[in-house]
């Protein structure tokens, strides 16, 4: 079964020219950054296109994706598992490699709204605080 | 000649303006935009910057809405808020035709 339990990450928020950032460690980022099975990449080198329209939604889709997902609390397998797609697979939409088709994609979203339900479930299930 | 089909009385089911108007809402709350500024000749992709993750989740919501199922290659097929509101359409009727 996937965790439950979310530990804090230690991070700083900042605000430049209107744009807010997230600081954090980069041990931590790079922590991060193997749990949601996405590539660091060379630190400060990759700045996001935004010229090809293409390549715009398979980032946005592939940043959307892990979020999701790791909100739904699966891990890369899990996801790939229940939606019945090959983890390969999963993993090279999640990497902005391959646009993914309109089957596949629901697959995905099928599997993660259950999940996210689960989740919601097992939640309301822990026994409430007494003497608030 | 009066087909008998087009003299069974009128099935609840919705006019194009009104599926049109629903297709608007759903596809107004992915975008983050007022229905009102939606057409039916905006493309997802180019025009509401929906992508396929936020073109699946309206799918699904149109689904729900309109108590069918949509294919994969119909789904595929709507480019355009019109596209998806043509779908429907077909997919209603269909629908009907299948129930007498």
């Amino acid at each position: 079964m996937a965790k439950t339990g979310k530990s804090l990450v230690d991070c700083k928020r900042v605000e430049l020219d209107g744009v807010r950032y997230v600081i954090v460690r980069e041990s931590v980022f790079q922590r991060l950054c193997e749990q949601a099975g996405v590539s660091s990449g060379e630190a400060g080198v990759e700045e996001p296109e935004f010229s090809s329209g293409v390549g715009l939604d398979r980032t946005s889709l592939a940043e959307k994706l892990v979020r999701r997902r790791l909100a739904a609390g699966l891990s890369q397998a899990e996801l790939a598992r229940r939606a019945g797609i090959r983890p390969e697979t999963l993993n090279r939409i999640e990497r902005g490699r391959t646009t993914p088709d309109f089957a596949t994609v629901r697959k995905l979203v099928v599997a993660m709204n259950a999940a996210e339900r689960q989740l919601a479930a097992s939640a309301t299930r822990l026994p409430k605080k007494k003497g608030d | 000649m009066v087909n008998p089909r087009l003299a069974a009385p009128p099935s609840p089911i919705r006019d194009r303006a009104e599926v049109s108007e629903e297709v608007k809402q759903i596809v107004a709350e992915r975008a983050g935009r007022p229905a009102v500024r939606i057409k039916e000749t905006d493309s997802l992709e180019q025009d509401l910057g929906l992508d396929s993750l936020d073109q699946v989740e309206i799918v699904m919501e149109v689904e729900e809405e309109f108590d069918l199922h949509v294919p994969d290659e119909v789904a595929n097929r709507a480019r355009t808020v019109g596209g998806i509101v043509d779908g429907v359409m077909s997919l209603l009727e269909s629908a009907r035709d299948d129930t007498p």
